[in-house]
């Protein structure tokens, strides 16, 4: 037998500082500063089922970074450093997730709060990059704030940004104003959302617990039609659904797909290659209100007939 | 004059000492390590004793040693330990066979195992020969088992070859992030070895990371960056927690022999407290008296001077926060893009207000006029006048609106600048901001006729360190292609080179102590084979260093004539 040293000593050497992070799912916080970001992270972090999961914090716009809350966290709430990358040559997100990936027992879930002045967007494609599955960038919203701050000359534009390619917006602090108001509000970004960018907003979230994600990979291919049926009898609890699907009739990658509210949309072509030709697999992600419970997959729903598909 | 012996006596050369009404001598006496008389040959000679070393400078110029007004000495702990791939006169690589030969004779004297990162840095395709970019080919055919990864001259991209590609997990199927990309080899969707913006970013984790003990070993290295430039006194002007604590250390144990003046960055204030006074309990960005008396003072070469405060990012990189929009799109593409602030007023103001009310300098890095604005309004907030000597510095004040210099005057705001941008990235200001705009880089002479004490940086490693092209784009302003950005702006080579002295000296508050040629200062001195105030304009960059001296001692060179 031949023992093959050039290969051995690839895989010993060559491996990714982050390799115990691939995969692992992230979720993404953002929202301007006191938007109430902090409040929902934390109640969320008291869970018993979010033990194991890992809490990173950019307060590059606070500039204070609150202290006991780093301390009562016993490690899962890790402070990312700021400053510039060029001047400072680190990556403050790349570094804290070296750090967690260090760690004997990798976390089941990352979730990061941006910095108020971050765009939640940019912060998930780093993820991506970094080879992590982020399963839902979520920003949260001061509908008390939002017009004011919408229209405000420093950071107006930085806010009307933040609202790029947010899966769910979920309120905070709406006991403040009267439903009227509260509606009002609702109806006001709604309508400067789809002046932005002509397709539907994203779904509002008003419960005062984040919202609850599941994640999906497809094994096998799938007839279009059958994920049409799937994504039709989704029930309102379910406030997005988004991923790849691996269809039938699209041999060359796999088919982007985006439902919010009773909108599918999944094109006739592939939206990328496959990485390679026997890895082929789907990914989808149900993002569903706080109390929902596990929503269906395609693979597995039965259609109200009874029909098992 | 004093009567005790001189060490040592310098004379037979221009000697420009930045002094106003002795601007220059003939002789320069140093009696323990500082500056014993400056004059005319006859009277600094009676100075000697029998123990005197006499140097003639043969023609050769003599000037204070210069001052790093701004840049990030603690960079220079990492590059020291990277290829130098720059483009002449920076780096010796000027086609990609030279370059493949660098990358060989760094790992013959770096040695690296199997697996292990190679770094470079200065990768600049405009500087080769070839007439193609590098591939990571190139690179493959020397190192076939290694990662290897050379950093873009804008330091906001690299070249990787494959092992360093399939190790940031970079295929054919990966899609490029929004505002970066994967460069393809031409007709494909193969990586082609280039990767920029928010691509190059992952990279960071794979970067190299010394421990504190190997960075302590490369302090010697990174000190004779600056001293062979003829730099005596160094700035890390964004100090991280971390780097603080190792600072501290290598000045205890004498590592070193420049002075290095820190600004620790706002956000790792925090940090820095917890760590040194577990139980101080304060208000918001409130510093406890030790850590408030710490400042302003050097022991053993080190000092803390001032925080610093990031308000944008940088105007090559689009993320600068300016007024108006840019004619070209954004990183990520957007329309009407005029870039952002990184804080948003309210917490700047409140900085502002809490760390000027306990004495703390500012320092903060502004670069679009927004970003300027906002400081300008926060430091008017805070009450801040010129007769309270604060001495608040911004630094690069790039892109200045008009009126904003006279708010400086107004409220005690001093500039340090950043003309070698004229240089570095004058061209692509000018695609981003149309000329005019564009020449309101760095306005310095408008910035003196106000009166207003300017510094001229380099911003280490953003750009290389020279003092003498900070000298020569003060003066002309050009471009890498020669248009020259606001002509009303150019200032003689006398006020370029107080600039990077006595002003820089200025605002790090050791003006009676450094920065000119006077009785009584520290001996810091640099000796220049030409003098920068007779050359031409196109020969500045090519003026050496002959000599360094901090103390009184040469720390750089000879001074007796032989060149480095």
């Amino acid at each position: 037998m031949h023992i093959r040293l050039s290969d051995r000593s690839h895989a010993l050497t060559n491996v990714s500082p982050l390799a115990a992070l691939h995969g692992v799912p992230a979720t993404v916080v953002g929202g301007y500063l006191g938007s109430g970001k902090t409040t929902l992270i934390n109640g969320w972090l008291q869970e018993p089922g979010h033990r194991n999961w890992a809490v990173l914090v950019n307060d590059l716009g606070s500039i204070n970074v609150d202290a006991d809350r780093l301390r009562r966290s016993n490690g899962r709430v890790l402070e990312l450093a700021g400053g510039c990358v060029c001047c400072t040559l680190r990556d403050g997100l790349g570094a804290a997730l070296k750090q967690l990936a260090e760690r004997p027992e990798p976390p089941e879930h990352v979730l990061i709060e941006t910095s108020g002045m971050a765009v939640p967007r940019r912060v998930a494609a780093q993820l991506q990059l970094h080879r992590l599955e982020v399963a839902r960038v979520l920003l949260v919203v001061d509908l008390e704030r939002i017009e004011e701050l919408w229209y405000d000359q420093w950071v107006g534009e930085l806010v009307q940004q933040q609202f790029e390619g947010v899966d769910v917006l979920q309120f905070s602090k709406l006991d403040r104003l009267n439903p009227v108001m509260a509606q009002q509000r609702q109806d006001w970004l709604r309508q400067r959302l789809e002046e932005q960018r002509q397709r539907p907003s994203p779904p509002f979230h008003e419960e005062r617990q984040l919202v609850r994600s599941d994640l999906w990979w497809q094994l096998e291919p799938l007839a279009r039609q059958q994920v049409v049926d799937w994504s039709e009898q989704l029930g309102p609890e379910v406030l997005r659904a988004k991923g790849e699907v691996w269809l039938e009739d699209v041999a060359d990658g796999p088919v982007s797909l985006d439902r919010i509210g009773n909108r599918l949309e999944m094109p006739t072509q592939a939206c990328r290659p496959w990485s390679a030709p026997l890895q082929r697999r789907g990914r989808l992600i149900a993002i569903s209100r706080a109390t929902a419970p596990a929503p269906s997959w395609p693979a597995t729903f039965q259609l109200p007939g009874g029909a098992r598909n | 004059m004093v009567s005790a012996a001189a060490d040592l006596i310098l004379f037979g050369g221009p000697i420009l000492t930045m002094e106003a009404d002795q601007p220059r001598a003939e002789a320069l006496a140093v009696a323990e390590g500082r500056i014993l008389a400056v004059g005319d040959q006859s009277e600094v000679m009676a100075l000697a004793g029998p123990n005197t070393e006499r140097i003639n400078l043969q023609g050769r110029t003599l000037l204070p040693g210069f001052i790093d007004a701004h840049g990030h000495f603690a960079n220079a702990l990492q590059v020291v330990a990277w290829a130098n791939i720059q483009r002449p006169p920076a780096g010796p690589v000027s086609d990609i066979a030279g370059l493949q030969e660098v990358l060989r004779n760094h790992v013959a004297e770096h040695p690296v195992e199997k697996g292990e990162w190679v770094v470079g840095y200065g990768y600049d395709p405009d500087g080769l020969s070839d007439g193609r970019p590098l591939d990571k080919a190139d690179l493959d055919a020397v190192f076939p088992d290694n990662p290897v990864m050379l950093i873009h001259n804008s330091n906001h991209g690299a070249v990787l070859n494959s092992r360093g590609l399939e190790l940031a997990g970079y295929d054919a199927s990966t899609p490029d992030p929004a505002g970066g990309v994967i460069v393809r080899r031409p007709g494909s969707h193969e990586p082609a070895g280039l990767v920029m913006e928010t691509a190059f970013l992952p990279l960071f984790v794979h970067m190299p990371q010394p421990s504190d003990t190997e960075r302590l070993k490369r302090f010697a290295k990174a000190q004779e960056l600056y001293s062979s430039k003829g730099i005596t006194t160094a700035q890390d002007g964004a100090t991280v927690a971390g780097d603080l604590t190792l600072f501290q250390q290598a000045a205890r144990e004498g590592y070193l022999q420049i002075d290095l003046v820190l600004l620790p960055l706002v956000l790792e204030v925090p940090g820095m407290l917890r760590e040194r006074f577990p139980h101080f309990e304060g208000e918001t960005l409130q510093l406890p008296k030790p850590a408030l008396d710490s400042f302003g003072t050097y022991h053993d070469h080190l000092k803390l001077q001032g925080i610093k405060l990031i308000v944008d990012g940088s105007p090559q990189g689009k993320t600068a926060f300016w007024s108006e929009p840019l004619l070209t799109p954004g990183p990520n593409g957007e329309a009407n893009w005029r870039g952002q602030p990184l804080v948003p007023p309210e917490v700047l103001n409140d900085a502002v207000v809490r760390l000027a009310a306990q004495g703390v300098q500012l320092f903060a890095h502004c670069n679009g006029d927004a970003a300027i604005a906002m400081m300008i309004e926060a430091c008017r907030k805070a009450g801040l006048k010129p007769d309270q000597d604060h001495r608040t510095v911004i630094i690069h004040s790039q892109f200045m609106a008009s009126g904003q210099l006279e708010k400086y005057a107004e409220l005690g705001i001093h500039p340090s600048f950043f003309t070698v941008h004229a240089f570095y990235f004058g061209d692509t200001h000018i695609v981003n901001l149309g000329l005019d705009r564009a020449s309101r880089m760095s306005p310095m002479a408008s910035a003196i006729l106000l009166g207003l004490h300017c510094s001229n940086h380099n911003d280490y490693s953003v750009t290389p360190i020279e003092p003498m092209r900070m000298v020569e784009t003060a003066m002309t302003r050009r471009s890498r292609s020669g248009v020259v950005l606001g002509e009303s702006e150019q200032v003689s080579a006398e006020t370029a080179l107080r600039a990077i002295t006595i002003e820089a000296a200025w605002q790090i508050r050791e003006e009676s102590s450094k920065g000119s040629l006077a009785p009584g200062k520290r001996a810091d001195l640099v000796i220049l084979d030409r003098d920068p105030s007779s050359v031409a304009d196109d020969e500045l960059n090519g003026i050496a260093v002959v000599a360094t001296f901090k103390d009184g001692q040469c720390i750089y060179g000879s001074a007796t004539g032989a060149m480095p």
